[in-house]
């Protein structure tokens, strides 16, 4: 009996699992420091991506700089919005922030105390989130190989409905 | 037994229900490892090991509540031994109402640069000092201002020790803002107060205070002002962080002891500033008596006994043989400034060429500070690097870099004018095959005259998107031992499903991650890992 009230439990979790995800409400920060919020990345309109990475971890600057090429050439029917998530600590966060000048087409946000990091449960970076337009979790890859972030735009495209 | 499966059914039903506008995540990560004898190393001393993590988090609205749990039969090799058993880890509710935002149970927290306070995760160090009790915050609409308090017993282990506690309390202003100003830059001034208060003080330092003429003080306050300044491409950082006094134990020279009460302090500058293609960040910071525990002991010192953050003020290095030796920060007493510049050839330049290039120097040099060391002569260099990284694509399908490395380190922090210096070269290539199909390979000198001198290393990996990569890779000490450290891996990934299998020889040393290090045993075996989130 103990086996059945484990296997239902287990099965609500499951099915629990398959709802939609909002994202959690976390407290990030820019460039500047201030203080951006990740509800307000939501607008309702277009999905969005996060992607979490840190400055030494070298998969993670690949898969940003494969999905910085695709922004460049980028010429979809809606805005493309990538936001990348720094977990580095507050050791690392100066190096993130002089790393993230350079970069167009993806709009670094921080997270130095690793409050989404969290609150997403990501255990090990890079981890791509894709939230459709309302924040809920479409999609989701940890890891990056060569490739990916065609798999990642892919996903974007079907999120948008296009 | 009888009401069981009436709980199930009813659970069944209604839990779904219940989940209306609600969201539920949750994580398994599980690390496991067999080890073996191996005659270049030496018996193994555990035959396995393995550490596991159980997190679920529950949202509705502004509610949201949380749990974790870690279980270790048997820690992994390297790890701290006060990871033992199962226990909570984690367990938490939190609530936002308007401007108002609490939070009870176990929470991680960071005050400044951590400096004075940092609560945190980090399974590759086997460290989670989270604390168990709670905090509450009040903002203002616009942010402009906000406080917060905070106390709990932080967890030494898999439990709170109730050796201490411990009390704080935040604010942060946004100058520009409180005064209405609307405004490209931003000042922001913060500041700290904390105390760690002794519950229990363990005999042996109670002993060695009293027989030194003084009492280990209950209450530790610490505190830290900051001051943080941006402007477009521009950011000034500045910190200053005090101590309290507390028991120390002063190194004096021919490896003698002597204990007193002394305070701590710590100054810390960061400039980060970007023009065209260049940005760069320069780091200052000294320190003076900074380790902070939770509580204090005389037995041997842990990683996982502390309430803040000092990170090595290094480039934190990445690949293989550059990162052989880290520098660990000296809390005693050191002073360090640390660079990094990067410098962006866009595409079309004369430099850049079509596809671009990317240059990257970062630098730091150590010293310790001769109050903190045994001979109280001079100080001398404790660490310095320079490390040069250049990222070029050749074309669509082609890139490399080309990696430089030159360290020198004190074995004695500083004490003495000896060092060991050892100069890494890494050239590192991939190549696209097809659209999902990549190829990568990196070979790595290191040539020393100290230590373990010469070793060379090579890694070849091939990856297949979305799911599979495997790598292979070798590291041999050619210069002393004669050693093979081999490795075989391979990882598959489907959506948040992770997992990989790595099998070889590993080298004892230290496993760094954010500038925090632990040592690790040599060994020989397989690690299995699993990470999955949903």
């Amino acid at each position: 009996m103990k086996r059945l009230v484990t296997l239902l439990l287990l099965c609500c979790i499951a099915a629990l699992s398959l709802k939609g995800q909002d994202i959690p409400g976390v407290k990030l920060s820019d460039a500047s420091g201030r203080t951006v919020t990740t509800s307000s990345l939501i607008d309702h309109k277009t999905p969005f991506v996060i992607s979490m990475w840190m400055t030494t971890c070298k998969p993670c600057l690949k898969e940003l700089e494969a999905v910085m090429d695709e922004a460049a050439g980028w010429n979809g029917d809606f805005p493309l919005r990538v936001y990348a998530v720094s977990v580095d600590d507050s050791r690392s966060l100066q190096r993130a922030v002089a790393m993230t000048k350079a970069w167009e087409g993806v709009t670094p946000l921080f997270d130095p105390n690793g409050d989404l990091r969290r609150a997403l449960n990501v255990s090990a970076v890079p981890q791509v989130f894709v939230y459709d337009k309302d924040g809920n979790l479409y999609h989701t890859h940890i890891g990056y190989r060569p490739g990916d972030e065609l798999q990642l735009l892919a996903a974007l495209r079907k999120c948008a409905g296009k | 037994m009888r009401l069981a499966p009436l709980i199930a059914i009813l659970t069944a039903v209604f839990l779904p229900l219940l989940a209306a506008g609600q969201s539920f995540r949750g994580a398994i990560e599980s690390n496991s490892a067999v080890y073996f004898d191996d005659p270049a190393l030496g018996p193994a001393a555990h035959r396995w090991g393995s550490n596991n993590y159980l997190k679920l988090d529950w949202q509705r609205d502004s509610l949201s509540a949380g749990v974790q749990a870690e279980w270790y039969p048997q820690a992994l090799a390297g790890y701290p031994s006060e990871l033992k058993g199962a226990g909570l880890t984690g367990l938490y509710i939190d609530w936002t109402h308007g401007l108002l935002h609490l939070h009870g149970g176990s929470f991680h927290e960071q005050l400044g640069s951590g400096l004075l306070l940092r609560s945190w995760e980090d399974r590759d160090l086997g460290l989670n000092n989270c604390i168990d009790g709670g905090w509450a915050s009040v903002r203002t609409g616009g942010r402009e201002l906000e406080f917060k308090l905070l106390g709990g017993f932080p967890k030494y282990g898999l439990w709170p020790t109730g050796a201490s506690a411990l009390a704080g309390a935040d604010l942060s202003l946004d100058v520009l803002r409180s005064l209405g100003v609307e405004s490209v830059h931003t000042l922001k001034l913060e500041g700290s107060f904390t105390d760690r208060i002794a519950l229990k003080t363990d005999e042996g330092i109670a002993y060695l205070a009293s027989g030194s003429g003084f009492s280990v003080p209950l209450h530790l306050p610490g505190w830290s002002a900051r001051a943080q300044y941006a402007w477009e491409g521009f950011s000034l950082k500045a910190e200053y962080v005090g101590k309290g006094a507390d028991f120390y134990a002063e190194q004096l020279s021919g490896a003698k002891e002597r204990y007193r009460l002394k305070g701590g302090n710590a100054q810390l500058i960061e400039v980060t500033a970007a023009a065209g293609p260049f940005s760069g960040t320069i780091t200052l910071r000294r320190l003076e008596n900074m380790a902070e525990h939770i509580f204090l002991t005389t037995s041997a010192p842990s990683l996982t006994n502390t309430l803040n953050y000092l990170p090595s003020l290094c480039m934190q290095q990445s690949y293989m043989l550059a990162g052989l030796n880290p520098y660990v920060t000296y809390a005693d007493g050191e002073a360090g400034v640390q660079g990094d510049l990067f410098w962006t050839f866009r595409r079309g330049s004369a430099l850049g060429g079509r596809y671009g290039m990317k240059l990257h120097v970062a630098g730091s040099w150590i010293e310790a500070l001769p109050c903190a060391l045994p001979d109280r002569t001079e100080s001398h260099l404790a660490y310095r690097d320079v490390n040069i990284e250049l990222e070029r694509r050749w074309s669509r399908a082609f890139k490399t870099i080309a990696f430089v490395s030159i360290q020198e380190n004190s074995p004695t922090h500083g004490n003495r004018k000896a060092t060991n210096a050892q100069n890494v070269f890494v050239l590192d290539g991939q190549y696209r095959i097809s659209s999902d199909v990549a190829a990568r390979l990196e070979l790595q000198y290191l040539y020393s005259q100290e230590l373990s001198r010469d070793w060379m290393a090579a890694l070849v990996e091939f990856t297949f998107s979305p799911h599979w990569s495997f790598t292979l890779s070798d590291m041999y000490n050619h210069g002393s031992s004669k050693v093979h450290y081999y490795n075989i891996g391979a990882s598959y990934s489907l959506d948040a499903l992770n997992i990989s299998l790595l099998a070889g020889r590993n080298r004892e040393g230290m496993i760094c991650s954010g500038g925090v290090c632990r040592w690790q045993p040599a060994f020989t075996g397989g690690v299995l890992r699993i990470q999955w989130s949903f």
